[in-house]
């Protein structure tokens, strides 16, 4: 099976002339983050269920479409809950997504979920076009993006650090006041339309979730736009608060530009040093588009709202929500965010070119409203699919470089007022783990091996979750 | 010559704490609805809106900023208030801590906003007045001591954007207080008048496209 896969992979390399140099980097970036964050929990080594064909053909078959409020029908954009409402499209909708259409892509899911990191590395051209190009299925994507926000925890296979369950279950007290009254006004505002986040289980989950973050990255806090993130994240986990709640902390560590654009201190100088950065990645993809709008438009509205609300603000189409996850969840946040913004702004090229200066309020009209999504809705993949990956990713590489959480050396040269919870933690990691950080330059590298000598660093397990309260409590002013 | 119906475009910009109700002011004012499940604000939402000021023969068009309240995106408001010619600092009656907040925006607009800006302090969510905080009184006097220091006057009013209540009067009083006549800007005699045919453009740009959908 893996052989065919391979055998497919090479096809595909050789008819697609695609760089998957932003996917791969990114995953290196994840798997390199996740080494660091995650090196406790002994007790799960022994966990070694392998996902079968039996397991993957039960879970496509008995999904309920019913109580997927984020996924709708492709052609006529109704909600699935209601089977009685179902028009033709939408029982053809469900139908075919019920089922995997080859047994070469089943091989390709179950090789993901039994090994994530191998599959990526040794199929990239495949990866792409399934995760984008056909989207996820439906019935994995929890799954799917479990596996990617642990992907090389080794020792923990589908289980959440133990760091983050200690962290998320000792730290559901002494809740700041403010940011506690700012997240509840919040709670009944995110996806408003969804049933699932007005049932009473989910408020209160969602807001311990972001409650215990807040003291735990004292740095960030809380911002609104996380709960965009946190919302999706945990309509996909919602019977695991600690899974959700370490995805957060696993996403904003991974890169350190995305935490800080939600911060207080870095907020406007981290979102101008984007836009800039996007300024000139857009004028060398389109290069008439951007001169047109430099000339009457404000970039900033527009790409501060869909950056700050993980683009997620003014959607349509909940699915769209969905679509965008996946993709920053491989390609990355920034690069993600980028990629879909310098799309959005491209598919709606006719418009914007059609107008000229005294027609700003236009262009922010269309822009900030869910009318920007035009006709992508029609057809996701061709966007996140083709669009998205049609522009060369060495212009994107750069960012990555600069967004990269592990610029460790750089570390303690990072501007910034106040220590937060995660830097002396990371620091403090970091401090164990030199052996192995300083090996890691090559992609060829024996994982295992600096896994190794990075475990035989760590003198005790208790010692290190007990130093990130005792760090928490003294926490110096 | 006949005295022609005079047409002059104003910036607006929304400013007060998280969950006051600027957004839904914004909607009474431009939609006249009302909706108890908004999403909340991020960054800013942009919507325009004209009224009509017959005894002075002039129609008046907002461009309305509408910005999120939360703290946090303090440092992101000069982008907003930047070159406008109205602010509201909007405040919740039932609650004391949104009213310190407006006054505290109106500072800062005093401080950096363009000179001749026109301030409106509004109170929202009369409709829940079993519930206030912030008493007329405090705020009247509040208002008296702000407009006596300095020659610019400070509107006050009252609504309920969930009712519809007063929520128009509010935007009339402004539109009055705005220098209609020095007003010398590009926009006079512009071809658009009224709200912009965004469908018409929506509508071409599908046809550009290829609809690839399938069924």
């Amino acid at each position: 099976d893996y052989e065919s896969l391979l055998e497919f992979e090479e096809s595909l390399r050789s008819s697609v002339s695609s760089d998957n140099s932003i996917l791969l980097y990114n995953l290196e970036l994840k798997i390199d983050s996740n080494r660091l964050t995650h090196f406790d929990d002994n007790e799960d080594i022994n966990q070694n269920d392998q996902y079968l064909f039996d397991d993957l053909t039960s879970i496509m078959n008995n999904y309920d479409f019913k109580n997927d409020d984020f996924t709708t029908c492709t052609n006529c954009g109704k909600s699935l809950s209601n089977p009685e409402n179902y028009s033709n499209c939408c029982q053809n909708f469900v139908d075919l997504q019920s089922t995997i259409s080859s047994s070469l892509e089943k091989s390709y899911w179950l090789s993901f979920i039994n090994n994530p990191s191998r599959t990526i590395n040794t199929l990239p051209n495949y990866t792409e076009m399934l995760f984008l190009q056909q989207g996820i299925p439906c019935q994995l994507r929890s799954m799917i993006w479990q596996k990617l926000i642990l992907i090389d925890c080794q020792h923990t296979k589908n289980n959440v650090p133990k760091t983050s369950k200690l962290i998320y279950n000792n730290f559901q007290h002494s809740y700041t006041a403010s940011i506690s009254k700012q997240i509840s006004k919040d709670l009944c505002r995110t996806f408003p339309s969804v049933s699932f986040f007005k049932i009473d289980k989910t408020i209160e989950d969602l807001s311990t979730i972001l409650n215990v973050y807040a003291n735990y990255d004292v740095e960030l806090g809380y911002c609104q736009g996380l709960l965009f993130l946190v919302g999706a994240l945990h309509y996909h986990f919602n019977d695991d608060c600690i899974l959700t709640f370490h995805s957060l902390c696993s996403i904003m560590e991974s890169e350190r530009e995305l935490h800080d654009i939600f911060t207080t201190s870095l907020m406007s100088s981290t979102l101008n040093k984007w836009y800039k950065e996007f300024c000139s990645i857009l004028s060398k993809i389109d290069n008439d588009l951007y001169n047109h709008m430099i000339k009457f438009v404000e970039f900033q509205v527009f790409l501060f709202q869909w950056w700050l609300s993980f683009i997620s603000s003014h959607t349509p189409d909940l699915s769209i929500v969905n679509r965008i996850m996946d993709f920053c969840l491989i390609q990355g946040w920034k690069v993600g965010f980028f990629k879909i913004s310098i799309g959005l702004l491209i598919v709606n090229k006719p418009i914007i070119m059609s107008l000229k200066e005294g027609d700003e309020e236009v262009v922010y009209q269309h822009l900030l409203n869910d009318s920007k999504w035009g006709n992508i809705i029609n057809d996701l993949d061709m966007f996140f699919g083709n669009l998205l990956l049609s522009w060369d990713d060495s212009l994107f590489l750069k960012l990555v470089d600069s967004s990269c959480a592990l610029d460790i050396d750089n570390n303690s040269q990072h501007s910034r007022t106040g220590l937060s919870v995660i830097d002396k933690i990371k620091g403090f990691k970091i401090n164990n783990s030199n052996s192995s950080i300083s090996s890691n330059s090559s992609m060829n590298r024996n994982r295992s091996d600096s896994d190794n000598s990075y475990n035989n660093s760590q003198p005790d397990n208790n010692n290190s979750s007990l130093s990130v309260f005792s760090l928490k409590l003294n926490k110096p002013s | 010559m006949t005295e022609q119906n005079r047409f002059a475009q104003f910036k607006l910009v929304l400013l007060g704490e998280s969950a006051v109700g600027k957004s839904s002011i914004v909607h009474r004012f431009v939609k006249n609805t009302f909706d108890d499940l908004r999403e909340s604000t991020i960054g800013a939402a942009f919507l325009t809106q004209s009224i009509n000021l017959p005894d002075l023969k002039t129609t008046i068009k907002f461009e309305i900023w509408d910005t999120a309240g939360q703290e946090r995106y303090k440092s992101l408001a000069p982008m907003y208030y930047r070159n406008a010619n109205a602010a509201l600092c909007v405040y919740d009656i039932t609650s004391l801590s949104s009213f310190n907040k407006a006054q505290d925006w109106i500072k800062e607009l005093k401080k950096q906003a363009p000179e001749g800006i026109v301030i409106a302090l509004v109170g929202n969510k009369t409709d829940l007045t079993e519930n206030r905080q912030v008493d007329n009184d405090e705020v009247l006097q509040y208002i008296n001591d702000l407009n006596n220091d300095s020659n610019s006057k400070i509107i006050h009013s009252e609504c309920s954007a969930k009712l519809g209540e007063g929520v128009l009067d509010i935007f009339d009083q402004i539109a009055r207080s705005l220098p209609i006549d020095d007003i010398n800007k590009k926009v006079n005699g512009n071809k658009r008048i009224s709200g912009v045919d965004l469908g018409r453009n929506i509508k071409q740009n599908q046809n550009l496209q290829q609809n690839n959908s399938c069924c």
